[in-house]
């Protein structure tokens, strides 16, 4: 088990967005959120990830009480998300957007990067070689030096994920990753998902897409209403006729 | 010739006010409208380093850097959490407030009557007494906050400065936390800006409030904006011709009581035109989607009260 | 007992000047989302045109006062409708337009200061209207009271526009939400613009108070409108009753403080308290929460 959630809630003025939410997320697997629109799918990733703080209940990563770190600590924990509305940053490269993903300690710091040039040389050339490698692995490598704002939108989804793998974190928070992507990107995107769980990745990922997540997840969670209304293999899950009902709004 | 060289190190100390406001404004989008006021407290740091504890030059600068960064550390809290028109609006109340301390801090600055006497440098003795010493100390100070700061935008620190100007919330999510960035170059821009009011103080031998009011604040950032935000080629180059352009007006056969302020017009137009036809400035490139406040920062800014 | 009098009708002075700056603000702002700065070179400018009407054309004052308004007016309905307007067909930004605003203000400033001088220009037929009055005790010129009684039906007006009329309605439905009002079919640049005139109409009362009282003066206005906008702020954006509560707070604070602050204190106290409020409630003491 590396992450847990004990009884979260959020409130946003009078609307309840998230309530006595609990679910865990195991080692190694694909755990998969689903639930209609508005259902807190995202403000629970915003809590997960310490953009947002809990009103109550509390969060453990890999056996660490996490509810009062701040957001970029835990990211040096080992977790790491994407966003719904992708945020590529588009006036960069698709090189310094990785690169800017990767865990530094003297390139960006001004008074280190003055008295040990030497060091920042090093983790420099020790990262850019990671970017290039990452870069190659999701198919980006020629796009390198082009600004993101030009890429086509599933390249920019792709280099979101080098963004994420660049970071080292073990656990990826992936909103809505699939979403807008033609069949073939689709296809080579579940590659992606499946391979990144062979090399020790865990991955909680937010999805419309019932049948892609059902191929892909280990584990559902469904959300309504910011509640955990069932957790269990995907294929009950999304079989569930209840639940059904309630994602296709019947 | 005596023109030119007061023209050329005022030219310099504009130079340095333009290229810490790049920091800030071109590299991090903290739009900052108080660089008068640390302008201002570097001066005044100087100046009375230099006349109350009988400093040398080269000391006062230094503990005048230091005080500028401690005060800007101090200035830069209230308006980290807020962004967009409120942090204008914030960074505007710092510039009045740190004038009125000015004003007010009799003991201390001595009030509006402002400090006297400030010397000129020594040097083992000897001291730049004509402007063209003085002249060639300013442009070598110059070149070295310029190379620091290109230098430490050309950094992994540079990169994040960028990336917080387009999107703090990635930033963040990337492990970075934007707020210590934001502290540190605001610092960083406060340290440059005291070494301007360093070598203004010791060149103009006498400093008042009047020099470090919010209409020089715009004016500063007026500046870097018509260079081109994130330029330094604005910065410098820029900075030269916007200062020059107007001097043309010495020529005309009108009085100085007109020409001050056919000169700030003659500014104020060229500002407009820019904005409407070439809104990034001389040098800047396509500045205007770059400053764009995006939608997705002012919702960043309503749920702020609940961030963490 | 009497010196508290005297600060309160000073203070209800001041706080009326800038109760009128910030509602004129906080109508344009609240509505379009344009930083305007030039409110202060419209400020300027209402002083100046009072002069030119009242000394150059020898007008009587409440033709020149009526004139004034409606000059104010028009003038900020132009500066939205020729530069604002330029600079964001073009894809120019709030940030953009700011500057520009930056910019406008700068030219007015000093164009200003190039034909008129940098001196204040004083009424010479105005003598009569400096007199003083007393009430209970308390001086107050004729001035004052003639601004105090005019920004009064001023804001009464304001409110009464705002939520009596269908007019005002639209105004505030189109600052919630803009994009539904354009859908509704109406025209948003129509809105703008009555705004703009309303907000300039408004700043244009302390500018002419300004004037007659220690003369027409340039360069003035920045701070009184970055004041009059952290008032805005303070009450929270939006809400205009906020807005005139944190200027009646400012204006009060400024006279009565008196008693136990030395007199100069008064600017970096309200600043610092300005600074202190954004850092614990960004949102402003009336607005809505997130
Ligand atoms: N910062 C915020 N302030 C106020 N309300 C918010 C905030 N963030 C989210 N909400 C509200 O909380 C509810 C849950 O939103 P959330 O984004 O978590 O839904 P979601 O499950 O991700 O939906 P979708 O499938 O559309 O992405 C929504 O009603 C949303 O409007
Ligand atoms: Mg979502």
């Amino acid at each position: 088990m590396i992450l847990q959630l004990n009884g979260i809630s959020k409130r946003f003025g009078g609307l309840q967005a998230v309530s006595n939410c609990s679910f865990t997320v195991e080692k190694g697997k694909v755990v998969a959120l689903i639930g209609p629109n508005g259902a807190g799918k995202t403000t629970i990733f915003n809590l997960i990830t310490g953009a947002l703080k809990p009103d109550s209940g509390s969060i453990y990563f890999k056996g660490k009480d996490i509810t009062n770190v701040q957001e970029h600590k835990r990211v040096h924990l080992g977790m790491a998300r994407s966003f719904q509305d992708v945020r590529a940053l588009t006036e960069m490269t698709v090189l310094e957007n990785v690169i800017l993903a990767c865990p530094s300690r003297y390139a960006e710091s001004p008074l280190l990067s003055l008295v040990r040039p030497n060091q920042v040389r090093k983790e420099e050339s020790h990262n850019i070689k990671k970017v290039f490698e990452i870069l190659e692995y999701v198919g980006l490598s020629d796009k390198k030096d082009k600004l993101a704002g030009d890429l086509s939108y599933a390249e920019q989804k792709l280099l979101i994920l080098a963004r994420l793998l660049a970071t080292d974190a073990e656990l990826l928070l992936l909103d809505e990753p699939a979403s807008g992507l033609d069949p073939g990107s689709l296809r080579k995107f579940v590659e992606l998902i499946r391979d990144l769980t062979n090399n020790n990745k865990t991955i909680l990922i937010v999805e419309h897409n019932v049948s892609l997540v059902s191929e892909i997840s280990d584990k559902m969670v469904f959300l309504h209403h910011g509640e955990a209304l069932a957790e269990g293999k995907p294929d009950e899950v999304a079989k569930n006729e209840e639940l059904r009902d309630i994602y296709f709004g019947a | 010739m005596e023109l030119l060289i007061g023209f050329a190190i005022l030219a310099c100390i504009y130079i340095i006010l333009a290229s810490s406001l790049n920091i800030l404004i071109g590299y991090t989008g903290i739009f900052s409208m108080a660089q008068a006021a640390v302008f201002g407290v570097g001066a005044y740091a100087a100046a009375l380093l230099e006349t109350k504890l009988t400093w040398g030059f080269i000391p006062s600068l230094i503990g005048a850097i230091v005080i500028a960064g401690v005060i800007s550390a101090i200035m830069a809290f209230p308006s980290l959490g807020v962004s967009g028109d409120y942090f204008i609006v914030a960074s505007f109340g710092l510039q009045m407030l740190i004038h009125t301390l000015f004003m007010n801090l009799d003991g201390l600055t001595n009030g509006p009557a402002g400090v006297q006497r400030i010397p000129r440098p020594e040097f083992f003795g000897y001291q730049l007494n004509s402007d063209i010493e003085y002249l060639i100390l300013t442009i070598l100070l110059t070149a070295i906050v310029l190379w620091f700061l290109v230098g430490i935008s050309k950094t992994g620190f540079g990169r994040v400065l960028r990336a917080i100007k387009e999107d703090e919330t990635v930033v963040q999510s990337l492990g970075k936390s934007a707020k210590r960035s934001k502290i540190t170059v605001t610092v960083l821009s406060g340290c440059v800006a005291a070494v301007a009011g360093s070598i203004y103080a010791n060149y103009v031998t006498y400093i008042s409030p009047a020099s470090f009011t919010i209409h020089e604040s715009i004016f500063i950032a007026q500046l870097i904006i018509l260079g081109g935000l994130g330029s330094w080629r604005g910065a410098t180059i820029g900075t030269i011709i916007l200062l020059g352009l107007p001097e043309v007006l010495k020529f005309l056969p009108i009085s100085e009581t007109y020409a001050a302020p056919l000169r700030q017009v003659f500014f104020g137009l060229l500002i407009i035109g820019f904005m409407i036809l070439r809104p990034q400035g001389i040098f800047g490139t396509n500045m205007a989607k770059k400053i764009k406040i995006k939608d997705s920062n002012i919702t960043a800014e309503l749920g702020e009260g609940e961030k963490a | 007992m009497e010196i508290l009098w005297q600060l309160f009708i000073q203070g209800v002075v001041l706080s009326m000047v800038y109760l009128l700056i910030a509602s004129g603000f906080s109508v344009i702002y609240g509505t379009t989302g344009h930083f305007h700065i030039s409110h202060a070179g419209v400020f300027t400018l209402a002083g100046y045109v009072l002069y030119l009407l009242m000394e150059s054309m020898g007008l009587p004052i409440w033709i020149s006062l009526i004139l004034a308004i409606v000059i104010s007016a028009i003038l900020g309905a132009l500066i939205y409708l020729t530069l604002y307007r330029a600079v964001l067909s073009r894809n120019g930004t709030h940030l953009v337009l700011f500057i520009a605003s930056l910019g406008l203000l700068t030219v007015i400033d000093n164009g200003i200061v190039a034909i008129f001088s940098p001196d204040p220009q004083t009424f010479t037929t105005s003598v009569e209207f400096n007199k003083v009055l007393m009430i209970l005790g308390a001086p107050v010129t004729v001035i004052q009271l003639g601004m105090i009684i005019i920004g009064i039906v001023a804001l009464l007006l304001l409110y009464v526009f705002m939520n009596r009329t269908k007019a005002g309605r639209m105004i505030k439905a189109a600052s919630v939400n803009p994009d539904l009002s354009q859908i509704v079919g109406i025209s948003l640049k129509k809105i703008h613009v009555i705004c703009y005139a309303i907000g300039s109409a408004l700043v244009a009362i302390p500018g002419f108070y300004f004037a007659l009282d220690t003369g027409a003066n340039s360069g003035k206005g920045v701070e009184l409108v970055i004041l009059a906008v952290m008032a805005v702020i303070m009450g929270g954006i939006r809400s205009l009753v906020g807005a005139w509560i944190a200027s009646l707070f400012i204006g009060m604070f400024y006279n009565m403080s008196i008693l136990w602050i030395p007199p100069h204190w008064q600017t970096s106290i309200i600043f610092f308290l300005f600074l202190i409020m954004i850092m614990v409630r960004p949102t402003g003491l009336f607005g809505q929460r997130a």
